[in-house]
């Protein structure tokens, strides 16, 4: 193959090669490639077959033109100007510009000479300039037939186009296309004859072989690179096909009308006294037929495997689009341009527009960060299969249609068609699971530091004790009175009290996470009546006068045990953190049912308070804020902002101008 | 038996009485101070120069920690060696903790609660060696 090309463009055909084997796909050689070595192979032909007539011309070998004068029907001029034509030719495929476009003018020259010799000269010199023939083979001996020299003639200005423009064009193959059919008709002439067993008088001006040259000179020439043209060789060879055909038939037709008419001069007439014409007609009507039938049973089998495949299709398109749609990831289709060109449900479902609105437009509307690669192509390009970012899911944000950002793993993976590049694109959205990490990290750090506060916070109860057990032992010891000994007894009890407290808060908070129990509905009134009831007395020096404004039928759809943990806790801080100074130590429980559905009940009290500040922590587990005041655990409000949370609702505190007031909003249409 | 003067700081009052029945059962003599948070020890060591400071962890207000930073930026650094040295002592057993207190070059010892006579006789020593 690589004597058949050389040059230049050998080192292109190779790089064209390796690129193909860097194809899985590619195992035939590219079509440029073939029809090339087809050129090559046509202008050898032609040069052949024009050295041969030559020869025998020149040689005036007698008797070959007795025993095939058929051979001879090849002018000698015509064969001259096939080597021509072939040379051409092959300067043409070795890309020798300069001498093809001689040549090719030369050949060009010929065939207008022959063609314009009758109409400006009557005694054709040209016929004989070259060589005087020795056979009377045709009318005018030496002289090309009109339709050889046009032939040679568009076939010149065809090698011509080709070596100016050094790319197929549209002129070149039109060109070549006509010399291709006449040789065709031509040929396909002779078949008819050979099968008629008739003269094939009119047309026989071009022999054979000369029909044979140009067809397979004329053939590479419409057929090379031309996919460079994106035309479709099979629908020029169908064409052409077709296009001779009908050449022919008007040719027949044309001649048969001269023969009726009798206007013809050279109209022959077989032994039969029939024009050869109607031989010919006979002929053609013949293939015509067989020729429409195998038609028409092709065009049946193709129409009938086409709705096969059209069915398989649609139903392999059917069950795919099911899966697709089905998914619960969102998958996308993108052009290079990032233009999206198909959604699925999920799609439409996790960015909030419909498939329609999103059709057409850029994927980074969605995704700003879908194609890093988009801006360089040709790096994308350059490794395919290797550089591939397939499979590999990246953490990025999306955007909805409300405009809010949202994390989304996403995998793109590169789809090389023939003719076009496309993304696709699985999007999950794992902006619920990014956020219980998140709540779960909360849940862990606050574990965490209850671990570390309790640790603490059950040691040191202990360790006081243990100091004041050694403390009376020692006592004892130093034979200390009771009056001495008693203040320390009344610590260690207290101490231990302090420690119970703190392990019933403990549970309390255990038991607020894991307690499941069903919403019922309440009177309030009665719940916070029980409560006050319940502790009014767990310290009588510190003597509080209640005020409670809650209507008696003011019910409460809610968690018992859980409205009762936030009723302890503010309603026991109210006590505890009452101002010892004041003459009157006030407590106002109030609740009303608020417009939006929302119970709101406050707690309000003209204790302590609380110094500016303090705000922040308020509800964080293990503050406390009048240590001196209290044992308490620093688990009180905690256990109230976490209670309120499970109920779905808030608590927040209000500073008094003496005291403070707690409010507790729960939603009424809450359900769990 | 060389302590002058020592500084408690502690929000527990119970913890308070223990320290203060063990010193005084060790040496009668010293005497004692008490806080109970970080900023009333701060303010304390406006007008007391104890020998050394017996300091919690755990406290409302401000905790044994922010004390140490305070008292490291505005007593230690512009007073040298002249400041009291620091001993903690905390019911709270966890590395991180010791590890964090230990990193002051003036906390000397990590004692774990109760305070005991054996503590305050490592504490004298301490202080014994810082003078000599």
């Amino acid at each position: 193959m690589h004597e058949a090309v050389g040059g230049r463009d050998r080192s292109d055909l190779v790089g064209a090669d390796l690129h193909q084997r860097s194809r899985p796909a590619g195992a035939a050689p590219p079509r440029s490639l073939r029809w090339h070595a087809a050129g090559m192979g046509a202008a050898g032909f032609s040069m052949l077959v024009g050295i041969g007539i030559s020869a025998l011309w020149l040689l005036k070998v007698g008797s070959l033109a007795d025993a095939l004068p058929v051979l001879f029907r090849m002018q000698f001029n015509t064969a001259a100007s096939f080597v021509l034509s072939g040379l051409a030719f092959a300067a043409l495929l070795h890309e020798a510009t300069r001498t093809a476009t001689v040549l090719s003018v030369v050949v060009m020259l010929i065939g207008l000479a022959f063609l314009l010799e009758p109409v400006l000269f009557t005694m054709h010199p040209l016929d004989r300039l070259t060589i005087d023939p020795f056979r009377q083979t045709a009318p005018y001996p030496g002289h090309l037939a009109s339709g050889t020299a046009l032939s040679f003639a568009l076939l010149g200005v065809c090698i011509l186009v080709s070596a100016l423009t050094g790319k197929p064009t549209l002129l070149r193959i039109a060109l070549a296309a006509t010399v291709f059919m006449t040789a065709a008709a031509t040929l396909l002439g002779y078949g008819l004859q050979l099968a008629t067993e008739s003269d094939w008088p009119r047309y026989g001006h071009m022999s054979p072989h000369t029909a044979l040259c140009f067809a397979a000179l004329a053939l590479p020439l419409i057929f090379l690179r031309v996919e460079e043209l994106h035309y479709d060789a099979s629908t020029i060879a169908a064409t052409l096909g077709a296009a001779s055909y009908l050449l022919l038939l008007l040719l027949t037709l044309l001649d048969l009308q001269d023969a009726f008419e009798g206007t013809s001069p050279t109209i022959s007439i077989d032994s039969d006294g029939r024009p050869a014409s109607q031989a010919i007609l006979a002929g053609l009507l013949v293939v015509s037929g067989m020729v429409y039938a195998g038609l028409i049973v092709y065009a049946f089998r193709k129409a009938q495997s086409y709705r096969e495949t059209a069915l398989k299709l649609r139903e392999s398109e059917e069950r795919l689009s099911a899966v697709i749609d089905t998914a619960a990831d969102g998958i996308v289709t993108v052009d290079a341009a990032g233009r999206i060109l198909s959604t699925n449900h999920a799609m439409e479902a996790i960015f909030g527009y419909r498939a329609v609105e999103m059709l057409g437009h850029d994927v980074r509307t969605l995704i700003p960060g879908f194609l890093p690669l988009a801006g360089k192509p040709e790096d994308a390009g350059a490794e395919p299969g290797v550089g591939d970012i397939a499979g590999r899911a990246r953490e990025i944000e999306g955007k909805r249609r409300s405009g809010i950002r949202f994390p989304l793993d996403l995998s793109v993976a590169r789809i090389e068609l023939d003719r076009a590049v496309l993304y696709s694109g699985i999007v999950r959205d794992i902006s619920q699971r990014k956020r219980h990490e998140q709540e779960i990290l909360e849940a862990n750090a606050e574990l965490e530091e209850f671990a570390y506060r309790t640790s603490h916070d059950l040691r040191a109860p202990i360790a006081s004790s243990i100091g004041l057990t050694t403390i009376m032992r020692d006592m004892i010891g130093l034979k200390a009175s009771t009056t001495q000994i008693t203040p320390v007894i009344e610590r260690l009890e207290r101490g231990l009290q302090k420690l119970d407290g703190l392990i019933e808060n403990i549970i309390q908070l255990k038991r607020s996470r894991l307690l499941d129990e069903p919403m019922t509905t309440i009177p309030l009134l009665a719940a916070i009546e029980e409560t006050i009831e319940r502790l009014r007395f767990i310290d009588p020096a510190r003597q509080v006068s209640f005020t409670v404004d809650v209507a008696a039928d003011l019910t409460l759809r809610t968690k018992p045990a859980r409205l009762r943990m936030i009723l302890d806790n503010l309603v026991s801080n109210a006590i505890k953190y009452a101002d010892p100074e004041e003459a009157v130590r006030n407590v106002t429980i109030d609740a009303a049912m608020t417009g939006d559905g929302v119970l709101e009940l406050r707690i309000s009290d003209n204790g302590l308070g609380l110094d500016p500040g303090d705000e922040g922590s308020l509800f964080q587990m293990f503050k406390r804020f009048h240590p001196a005041r209290s044992d308490g655990s620093g688990l009180g409000l905690y256990i109230v902002r976490k209670s309120t949370e499970h109920l779905g609702g808030t608590v927040t505190y209000v500073r008094l101008d003496k005291g403070s007031r707690f409010v507790i909003r729960l939603p009424q249409r809450y359900d769990a | 038996m060389t302590i002058g003067s020592l500084l408690i700081i502690d929000d527990d009052e119970t913890d308070l009485f223990i320290c203060g029945y063990t010193i005084q059962r060790f040496d009668p003599s010293i005497k004692v101070v008490q806080a109970s948070n970080g900023r009333e020890g701060l303010e304390m060591l406006q007008q007391e120069q104890p020998d050394a400071i017996i300091l919690d962890i755990n406290m409302p207000v401000m905790n044994g920690f922010e004390f140490l930073e305070t008292f490291a930026r505005d007593f230690v650094r512009p007073c040298g060696g002249q400041a009291p040295l620091v001993v903690m002592l905390t019911s709270s057993h966890l590395g991180t903790d010791r590890n964090k207190a230990l990193q002051y070059d003036f906390v000397k010892r990590y004692f774990e609660k109760p305070l005991t006579s054996d503590n305050l006789k490592a504490l004298a020593d301490i202080i014994e060696t810082g003078r000599h």
